[in-house]
């Protein structure tokens, strides 16, 4: 790909909530991908309410404006595409996206199940593409610092990883609404394991250094609200490649009202040598205990980020800076990281983690696409 | 049993840990022993080190000593034990002062396996004898209040439990001792310190363990092979709750924590374990005015097991229970569900399958 023209950009999907709105009352990717050096957005494509058209056209009116993906691949000239869709739809418009050549970032979920990317992850093989996936977690500052603290031996080898994690509760009195898209048994095809869940389970992978390799799990719906079978509560107990284990713990428990925190989450990492705790993810706090002789002067260490913010997804420059970094490897020819494997691995071991709670077995995990 | 008379009691064990010091060096067990109001020491049994009762001699020279418990039972008039063994020797111990008619306190754990309990909860039932299981966090004042709020409808109904338990790696070194060895202790980290947070987990969600799996391994790989150093439990109650257990021997540098955070319906409670600290989420009516809050605790001291009163209480309520004929708040059958629960994991980890626990005797 020449490095001297601007990439051209589109959008399928502006109507999902991590599209985010034109104006600054909500930014999230519009935002992020207009604000891209040496990106022009020429397209946008919106398949359930033709109402984000119309802002669209106000907003940018020399883009093109499509209901319709076929048509828009058909007739519109772009590089890549921003994907917010229902994990029902990312799959199918992902797949024409890749057929037709064109490089992609996509918010989760990627699919209902993850069977339904196996032609995607394949055609993205194929044709060489550059794809994102929208997993943040192991590009904040303190999941990088944990990464290099393992590689430089202070942590050491990973031997075992923990996570939890509570959001709101999902109908009832106290819960969100049950009819919402990420909660509905159509779109999502999971639970609290397949909408949130999914976020650690990367972000257990990339510190980890590897995948899961067995898992044991059990899910339940102590409130029953959403459609059988998705769950509100998911627990995993787990063994990594690399011979580590790890837990699980997450949940739609928390009584939520007006002006309580969304949720709340922990994250702990143990090495051969130490063990750092990131709690809450996305934190700007992270503590390291190690008992490594090159730490010995001061074997605990607490390191506070200080995080510009960014009216962007995830709200930070920290992960808006690899957004950049896509569009860099789209120009290089790089495949990008987390690439469409590793949605696929995700979703893999999330399908196993399902399967082991349905039949009261442990399952070893198959990845790739010839399972 | 009548309230007036001094209780006579023996100590069964004092070379091993939680036995403790004569004299206030290392108060545990025989220290607390020896301030119970009421009480008179009038025998020491110690069957792995005689070195020990010439201590127990020279300290207390009216007592008994023995070597065999078979001849202290024989020998010397006592109303109950204080029994601190290594698991494997410790259900022919309770077996046989369940068959004299003894009440006794024991420290945990209280066997290789469930099985070998058995014998002894039927002995205890028949008998209908005093007894005192040493885990001791249930009744610490964070998780007694947060059971407290559950019991007053302030939480809701249990939905979750997730709880953690870390100590130091057991290195080439430790792992000669007594409490990692397969022929002492036959579990690793979940049978030898998991056990206490299984047993405040079953409290503070009000259930049993109704079937678990589990994931266990050696991933540093000192300890015997069929002992692990990691344990990971899924967990489900049978009142519905679901809950995780992550434990291991897989800290550094003197790393002795755990954690466990309740979630119930109209609210979450954390405690660290040990720690005079309990932060509440609630969402009842009554707490609108003060949804969250934290409670901290002044924990006085005390010289002896646990080094604190709240326990120390406990331990005289035990006294009480003796004297007015109860059988014990926390009895030889929630020793034998919590170990029951603990094989049941080790069956799971060992097939691959979820393991219904299957209690009782």
């Amino acid at each position: 790909m020449a490095t001297d023209r601007p990439l051209r950009a589109a959008h399928v999907g502006l109507s999902v909530g991590h599209a985010g709105t034109f104006d600054d009352s909500r930014p999230r990717l519009i935002h992020d991908v207009q604000r891209l050096p040496g990106v022009e957005v020429v397209a946008y494509c919106e398949t359930y309410d033709s109402s984000f058209l119309d802002e669209a056209k106000k907003h940018n009116p020399g883009a093109g404006l499509y209901s319709d993906l076929d048509e828009m691949i058909a007739k519109e000239d772009f590089d890549f595409a921003a994907v917010v869709l229902y994990p029902v739809d990312v799959a199918p418009a992902l797949l024409k996206l890749a057929e037709a050549g064109k490089h992609f970032m996509v918010d989760k979920q990627f699919a209902r199940k993850s069977e339904d990317l196996i032609p995607v992850t394949k055609a993205v093989l194929r044709n060489n593409l550059t794809t994102f996936m929208l997993y943040p977690w192991r590009y904040h500052p303190a999941a990088l610092d944990i990464r290099r603290l393992i590689e430089e031996d202070v942590l050491g080898e990973p031997v075992d990883i923990e996570s939890r994690q509570f959001w709101g509760q999902v109908g009832g009195p106290l819960g969100k609404d049950v009819n919402a898209a990420p909660h509905r048994l159509d779109t999502e095809g999971g639970g609290v394991l397949h909408y949130i869940g999914c976020h650690h389970l990367d972000l257990m992978r990339a510190v980890m250094g590897c995948e899961v390799k067995t898992v044991q799990a059990m899910t339940g719906r102590p409130f029953g609200n959403m459609e059988e079978p998705m769950e509100d509560i998911a627990v995993l107990a787990m063994e990594y490649e690399n011979g580590g284990f790890g837990s699980l713990h997450h949940g739609y428990t928390k009584p939520i009202t007006v002006g309580d925190q969304a949720y709340d989450s922990a994250f702990v990492l143990r090495g051969v040598n130490g063990w750092a705790e990131w709690t809450p993810v996305g934190g700007d706090r992270l503590e390291v205990t190690s008992a490594s002789p090159q730490w010995s002067g001061a074997p605990e260490k607490t390191i506070t980020y200080d995080l510009p913010p960014l009216p962007s997804i995830v709200s930070h420059v920290w992960y808006y800076i690899w957004i950049e970094q896509f569009a860099n490897d789209i120009r290089a020819g790089r495949p990008g990281r987390p690439n469409m494997v590793d949605g696929l691995h995700v979703l893999q071991s999330i399908d196993a983690a399902y399967e082991s709670a349905r039949t009261g077995t442990r399952v070893d995990v198959r990845y790739g696409v010839d399972v | 049993m009548t309230d007036k008379k001094v209780l006579k009691a023996v100590h069964i064990g004092m070379s091993t840990g939680h036995a403790g010091s004569l004299d206030s060096s290392r108060p545990r067990l025989i220290r607390t022993f020896q301030q119970l109001e009421g009480v008179e020491i009038v025998g020491y049994c110690e069957i792995y080190d005689p070195s020990y009762l010439d201590v127990a001699k020279a300290f207390d020279p009216a007592a008994g000593v023995y070597s065999s418990v078979d001849d202290l039972i024989e020998n010397e008039d006592f109303d109950l034990a204080c029994v601190v063994l290594l698991p494997r020797d410790v259900p022919d111990a309770l077996l046989k002062l369940a068959n004299a008619g003894k009440h006794f306190l024991v420290d945990k754990q209280f066997a290789r396996k469930s099985e070998d309990l058995i014998e002894v909860v039927k002995s205890v039932r028949n008998s209908g004898i005093t007894t005192f299981i040493a885990y001791p966090w249930r009744y610490h004042p964070a998780a007694q209040d947060l059971r407290d709020m559950v019991d007053r409808g302030l939480m809701g109904r249990p939905l979750a439990i997730e709880a953690n338990q870390i100590f130091d790696v057991v290195d080439a070194t430790k792992a000669l001792g007594p409490a990692h060895r397969v022929d002492t202790e036959s579990g690793g980290s979940l049978h030898y310190v998991g056990c206490h947070i299984m047993d405040t987990m079953r409290f503070l969600v009000g259930g049993e363990v109704r079937a678990v799996q589990a994931i266990t391994g050696r991933p540093n790989g000192h300890i015997e092979p069929g002992m692990e150093e990691a344990a990971m439990l899924a967990l489900e109650y049978d009142n519905g709750a679901l809950g995780t257990l992550h434990c291991g021997y897989l800290g550094h540098l003197g790393t002795n924590y755990a954690s466990i955070s309740l979630r119930s319906e109209f609210g979450e409670g954390y405690l660290d374990v040990g720690k005079p600290r309990l932060e509440v989420r609630c969402k009842a009516p009554s707490w609108r005015g003060a949804p969250n809050r934290v409670i901290d605790y002044d924990v006085p001291t005390f010289e002896g097991i646990m080094t604190s009163v709240w326990y120390h209480s406990w331990i005289e309520r035990f006294i009480d229970d003796v004297r007015a004929g109860r059988p014990g708040v926390l009895t030889m059958d929630d020793a034998l569900y919590v170990l029951q629960s603990i094989d049941a994991a080790y069956e799971s980890a060992r097939t691959g399958r979820r393991v219904e626990v299957q209690y009782g005797v």
